[in-house]
């Protein structure tokens, strides 16, 4: 049982650093960006190509970086002649572009089986006690994003950020760079959800183009904006909530003796009705965001 | 050549009525309805539904289409006119949303299996020479039928011509005396019926199956998008590129440009077509083929 | 010597007319309110204009008429009949306003003829045809353009068009906002010879927003000055001109 119970904190943690990171982007910067996913998954496949190449967790981080960077600038780019809904369904389709290749280049990727036996970050000789450490390490790595962000958003960037979501041509007559301010964000969330990948790869010892559907996207959405859009703290406690609510599934399944179809029916129920539930009824979340909180 | 010509119009047929639908909702409620790609699964299943009853399948359709029309308009309704106060993209997720609940919905009731119409197995016609069976025929008649009726309805009528105003100018609409929520609640009720139609057409000359929506959804969007978002019109031309593309990638040898043999593009690799080519559009083609707008912020 | 008090003063009689508003207040959203109560009565069959300086509330106010804003306060009343809570499409249709906007006048992806045909929506298809034919025939620049869309035409060819699209209906009044902006000096001289032979034609009741005083006020029998929401002056056309505080409220209104 507390197993399970620091299975479910560990994937919290995981989820919350990639929550943290679209909430940067869509709360903060509003960039609706529906191929959150693939930002994870340039972590996950970084660990495990590095691994099928016989080179350590350092390369296959490295690895990570250097993919999640490029794909940000991709994203960037594309944002700069696209309204927030239209660049929405530009990084969906480069999201389901990269699992198409990940599910396809058998010979890199092993396909559609993905890449298994990936080694524990942390081989204590008792598996417990690494993923304890492991857990650790995910929770140092959250906290460590979550202040990094706070920091950026209480800044002056936090404010031109602000600007970008309410008023972009009024930036832009500004003077702010526009271009540059949608780079720097992407790069900004980024970094943590490759991290979060990688601790994934690490955690799961295996990684599969399946991690990689949009619908994990949309799970994201849900905890950002059960969360509060906007608001880091929001964006934590919603990946807790949606991941306790998901962990708890299968037991009233059990409990009820329902079909199997009723656990994955019920997940898309959490999420969907989440995120309708959530945007007509409290759209700002279990935690609104604080207006103001410029330090300059 | 003609097998490629027949696969081109049946895969256009495929996805012009769902782009047909989506572009047309985007022309008087302006996001771009995800949900409409659940449309096209809810309706063929209704469809399959009422058929199952004992309907006759045209009378089963034709009563899925109408029950989907209206499912479109009450969400409008309730949901997606109150979301898109904070703008079109919070609409936009709704609408995704919206249709995560729909395939809750048929999954618990309907399962995950694949099903398929009834039709009598009957030796496949020979057209120019190419076998094309009866349901893929019924499949592209339907779709005919519905875009010609639908620029009829656009281009000749008193009510098409009132969309047309109400989409381009809603405030003008009304000074001219159209009530605009009538005339968007028409045209929310058509998207949901074309994209229902456009479901059932798929379903008729293959199977039905939950993840049908989902796999229209990006090749639907590129062609609503090279058709110009709101242009319904538009959007059957979109629909003819988007399966030129996927067809041509799929039975064209590139071996002879690179100095091989052979070379063809692996199968997976071709429904990423129409997901490179959406990329390709958004990034130089925003607003469609045919329009030369200033680009939007 | 004090102004009295509102409340203290004589209960203000109710207007008579056409278009009548009482006590009108108005705003967008949830700003400020841009109009502060404004009282205004246009008799059947006048012509008034309603002058003041940019952003004084003149748009607004044909707007809350029409029913594209929605008063906080007061009424509007056509036709004796209190038309505040109807709809804008509804006000057009029975109640006969025709409503030529300021910005925004045509419907760009339709065709000329397109355009004019909307605005005769509710006619019989006879009286359609022969409206049609008439102001084809009054507008020929118009009538040579007829399949081009509304896109392709020039400002003051879109401000004919809209001015055509409202007429065609023959509406009982007819609400202009700035019908001569963007027209040249001859076009401008034939619209206002134009609204003056309806006038004369139909009994057409008519109010415009003008910011050409002059030519307005010379085909206008009364008018209404505002300055920030309120009416400012309310006289008769022909004697505005001469009015020492014109000049003033346009100039001291920054
Ligand atoms: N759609 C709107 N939303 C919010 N405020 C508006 C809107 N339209 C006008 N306003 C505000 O209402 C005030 C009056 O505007 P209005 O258009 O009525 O002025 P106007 O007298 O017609 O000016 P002009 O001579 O420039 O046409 C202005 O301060 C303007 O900023
Ligand atoms: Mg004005």
């Amino acid at each position: 049982m507390s197993e399970f119970a620091l299975h479910v904190a560990t994937i919290a943690a995981l989820y919350a650093m990639l929550a943290l990171s679209l909430n940067l982007q869509a709360g903060f910067a509003g960039l609706i960006n529906f191929g959150q996913i693939a930002l994870f998954g340039c972590g996950t496949y970084g660990a495990a190509l590095a691994f099928s190449h016989a080179l350590g967790p350092l390369a296959g981080f490295a690895l990570g970086l250097v993919l999640v960077v490029l794909v940000a600038l991709l994203f960037a780019r594309l944002g700069r002649n696209l309204g927030a809904d239209y660049w929405g369904i530009a990084t969906l389709s480069i999201g389901e572009i990269l699992r198409t290749i990940a599910t396809n280049e058998i010979d890199i990727t092993g396909g559609a089986q993905g890449i298994g036996g990936i080694p524990a970050l942390f081989d204590t000789g008792s598996p417990l006690s690494g993923r304890l450490i492991l857990f650790a390490v995910v929770l140092a790595a959250l906290i460590a994003t979550w202040f990094a962000f706070r920091r950026l958003t209480q800044s002056k960037f936090g404010l031109s950020l602000r600007l970008l979501r309410e008023e972009p041509q009024l930036a832009a007559a500004f003077g702010y760079d526009l271009d540059g301010l949608r780079r720097r964000i992407m790069l900004a969330a980024a970094l943590p959800a490759a991290l979060s990948g990688f601790l994934f790869a690490h955690y799961l010892t295996f990684v599969g183009p399946d991690q990689l559907f949009a619908s994990e996207t949309f799970v994201i959405w849900t905890m950002v904006v059960v969360g509060g859009l906007g608001s880091h703290a929001g964006a934590v406690i919603g990946a807790i909530v949606v991941q306790c609510l998901f962990a708890l599934v299968p037991f009233a399944k059990d409990a009820f003796g329902l079909p199997s179809e009723f656990v994955a029916a019920m997940r898309l129920v959490l999420i969907g009705g989440g995120l309708i539930g959530f945007l007509l009824l409290r759209p700002q979340g279990l935690i609104p965001e604080r207006i103001g909180g410029v330090r300059g | 050549m003609i097998p490629i010509i027949i696969d081109i119009v049946l895969r256009t047929g495929d996805i012009a009525l769902a782009a047909v639908a989506l572009s047309a909702g985007y022309s008087l409620v302006k996001f771009p309805n995800i949900a409409l790609m659940q449309y096209a699964t809810v309706g063929p299943f209704l469809a399959y539904l009422f058929a199952s009853w004992g309907a006759p399948l045209v009378a089963a359709a034709l009563a899925a289409c109408i029950a989907v029309g209206l499912i479109a308009v009450l969400l409008n309704i309730t949901v997606f006119d109150r979301l898109l106060k904070s703008g079109s993209a919070i609409a936009m997720i709704g609408s995704l949303a919206a249709g995560m609940l729909f395939t809750a919905a048929l999954l618990v009731t309907a399962g995950p299996d694949s099903r398929h119409f009834d039709f009598p197995v009957e030796a496949p016609l020979n057209v120019f020479g190419s076998p094309v069976t009866g349901p893929q025929l019924l499949a592209v008649a339907i779709s005919l039928a519905a875009f010609v009726l639908l620029a009829a309805l656009l281009f000749l009528t008193d009510i098409g011509r009132c969309m047309r105003a109400t989409a381009t100018n809603p405030d003008l609409a009304r000074a001219t005396g159209i009530d605009a929520r009538l005339v968007v609640r028409v045209i929310i009720f058509l998207s949901g019926v074309l994209a229902a139609l456009g479901g059932i057409g798929i379903a008729v000359k293959g199977e039905l199956n939950i993840l049908m929506g989902q796999d229209l959804m990006l090749p639907v969007f590129a062609a609503a998008i090279l058709g110009g978002l709101g242009n319904p019109m538009g959007a059957i031309f979109g629909a003819l590129v988007i399966a030129t593309a996927e067809t041509l990638a799929a039975t064209l040898n590139f071996g002879p440009l690179i100095g091989k043999a052979f070379l063809f593009i692996p199968a997976n690799y071709i429904t990423a077509a129409s997901f490179l080519i959406l990329v390709l559009a958004l990034l130089f083609r925003p607003h469609g083929l045919f329009v030369n707008e200033v680009k939007r912020v | 010597m004090n102004a009295p008090l509102a409340l203290a003063g004589p209960a203000p009689r109710p207007l008579e007319g056409m278009i009548v508003t009482q006590g009108l207040r108005a705003g967008y959203g949830d700003g400020p309110d841009i109009l502060h109560g404004i009282d205004l009565a246009v008799a059947s069959g006048e012509i008034v204009t309603i002058l003041g300086p940019n952003g004084c509330g003149k748009s607004t106010l044909l707007k809350t008429i029409g029913g594209f804003v929605v008063p906080r306060a007061g009424q509007v009343l056509i036709d004796a009949r209190d038309t505040t809570s109807v709809p804008a499409h509804l006000r057009v249709r029975e109640h006969h306003v025709g409503f030529v906007p300021q910005t925004d006048n045509v419907f760009a992806t339709l065709s000329v003829a397109e355009n004019i045909l909307l605005g005769a929506r509710f006619l019989v298809a006879s009286q359609r045809r022969e409206r049609l034919a008439q102001i084809m025939k009054a507008y020929p620049s118009l009538a040579a353009k007829k399949d081009r869309r509304a896109s392709a035409l020039s400002g003051g060819e879109r401000q004919l068009l809209s001015i055509a699209r409202a007429l065609i209906a023959d509406p009982a009044v007819l609400l202009l906002d700035e019908p001569s902006a963007g027209l040249s000096p001859l076009m401008m001289d034939e619209v206002f010879d134009e609204i003056v032979c309806i006038r004369d034609r139909t009994g057409m009741t008519i109010l415009m927003v003008e910011q050409n005083a002059a030519q307005a006020l010379a085909i206008s029998d009364r008018a209404y000055v505002l300055a920030l929401g309120r009416v400012a002056i309310e006289q008769r056309a022909s004697e505005l001109l001469n009015n020492p505080e014109l000049a003033g409220l346009y100039l001291g209104a920054h």
